[in-house]
């Protein structure tokens, strides 16, 4: 197959492509990445890069400068590939969301996604950074809902205490906004 | 699967990356809540119970601000029982603390309510959800415009409910309980509407949704068991609101069997069997 003709083989691997077009993205980082094409194009701004980069019909696809993603580091664009590498191979191009899909209401999160997704915190929000970043919108959804079903388990104490957020209230002002709310944290205590 | 890419990167795509990233110099500072552009909070705000999003206030200034009111545009009810808990009990002076409290969840710029979750139809905080919350919900939020219930329970009371401000609902996976609520004691089945279902308001008014919604029954009615449509036969001599039989007829009719409205009230005093055999023919089986 194609697709496994040396994906992302990391720096160096310069192999022209006989198959598919293959173009190099450059992490912020400096690592060269080889993707084929149809799989590099599911990042939105990839894709747009590439139009801008090669206009013309039928590109020299070796001849291309490296696509500079200057936000990503390169251990987390490797990530990034493997999930596109995945996806492209199993769903296909990401295709445009209908009007009224309702996925994103779910909280459903598929097993491949959620084995992937299973990372350390900090590279999960890199992760979400970087799909933002490249706009891939399902990558992004996964991680947002990840982080979002973690949240939901947490009370605010350990949602401060586990992301390191500074409770930047004074206690007056603290106190005030959980007087106002004290109606729903009842419910929260009694969980 | 993945094994091929596992192979050419001569690694598992999974956790091994996790420990790469602590000896990486990367440039990217130490990612976390705060590193996320305000536009990607809300991105995971909004999955949140509408519940929750007031509690998590309390975490900081920036998520105050944030959870407060720019994304009360789509507010999510994912425990429909628990949010009908808080209202338990409340007292309904001329001090409403549901609208006060309500108004914390949602407000004039909320479109889109998501109601999710199981909730069984015919326990009381559902029907004070319909009769109540949705009463007091509109008058919170005028400009709600779309509704959507997903993973549980709605009666078809619910459309005589729904604010007139709305002007779409959908059901995702749900199912629809009491087919003819018209009257509670009538008959009450439900409908599995397992795909994605949009409900358009086809007229102004609030009878438009409920017409609306009886054209979607219809399609589904196929899918009734052949258990269902013989009780849907039997309930009919108990009803005395005709309303009620020209609605299920319309449903049986999908059973594309000839039944003529204006031969019911014949029927008034006949058996279950003769109902039987007019609805189904002579030569069906007795279910």
């Amino acid at each position: 197959m194609a697709a496994t003709a040396g994906p992302s083989t990391g720096s160096g691997d310069v192999k022209a492509a006989a198959v598919a077009p293959k173009v190099r993205l450059q992490s912020g980082d400096k690592e060269i990445f080889i993707v084929d094409l149809p799989v590099a194009k599911m990042s939105k701004v990839i894709k747009g890069m590439i139009e801008d980069l090669a206009g013309e019909e039928d590109p020299n696809w070796d001849t291309l400068e490296p696509i500079p993603l200057s936000n990503v580091s390169g251990p987390i664009l490797r990530k990034v590939i493997t999930w596109m590498e995945h996806h492209y191979k199993n769903d296909g191009p990401e295709p445009e969301r209908p009007e009224d899909d309702l996925s994103h209401f779910t909280d459903e999160i598929s097993d491949w996604d959620e084995e992937y997704i299973k990372v350390d915190q900090g590279t999960l929000f890199e992760l979400i950074l970087a799909s933002n970043y490249l706009n891939i919108k399902k990558l992004r959804t996964v991680g947002c809902k990840t982080v979002a079903n973690v949240l939901r388990k947490l009370s605010v104490e350990e949602i401060r205490e586990k992301y390191n957020i500074e409770n930047d209230f004074t206690p007056e002002e603290e106190e005030a906004i959980r007087k106002e709310n004290e109606w729903c944290e009842d419910q929260d205590a009694s969980k | 699967m993945s094994t091929s890419s596992q192979v050419a990167l001569g690694r598992s795509p999974f956790s091994t990356e996790s420990q790469q990233i602590v000896t990486t110099d990367s440039e990217i500072p130490d990612a976390g809540f705060d590193s996320l552009p305000p536009e990607m909070l809300v991105k995971i705000f909004v999955k949140w119970d509408a519940v929750q999003r007031v509690q998590l206030q309390r975490v900081c200034h920036r998520w105050h601000s944030l959870l407060a009111s720019p994304i009360q545009r789509d507010v999510r009810i994912t425990d429909p029982n628990r949010f009908l808990a808080l209202f338990q009990g409340s007292s309904y002076g001329s001090h409403n603390p549901l609208q006060t409290h309500l108004g914390r969840m949602m407000g004039p710029t909320t479109r889109c309510l998501t109601v999710q979750g199981p909730s069984s139809c015919l326990d009381n905080p559902t029907r004070l959800l319909h009769a109540l919350a949705l009463g007091k919900i509109s008058a919170v939020c005028p400009s709600l415009s779309r509704l959507t219930f997903t993973d549980g329970w709605v009666t078809v009371s619910l459309f005589d409910r729904v604010p007139a401000s709305v002007q779409t609902i959908t059901l995702r996976n749900v199912k629809v309980a009491h087919i003819t609520a018209i009257h509670p004691m009538i008959y009450c089945h439900d409908v599995n509407i397992a795909d994605t279902v949009t409900v358009m308001r086809k007229e102004p008014g609030l009878g438009g949704f409920k017409a609306a919604f009886f054209e979607v029954v219809e399609r589904y009615a196929p899918r009734l068991s052949a258990e269902g449509i013989s009780q849907l036969a039997g309930r009919i001599l108990a009803v005395t609101n005709w309303n009620t039989i020209a609605r299920i007829d319309r449903i049986v009719k999908t059973r594309e069997r000839d039944f003529i409205p204006s031969e019911l009230p014949k029927l008034k005093n006949v058996t279950l069997w003769e109902l039987h055999t007019f609805l189904f023919g002579h030569n069906a089986p007795l279910i």
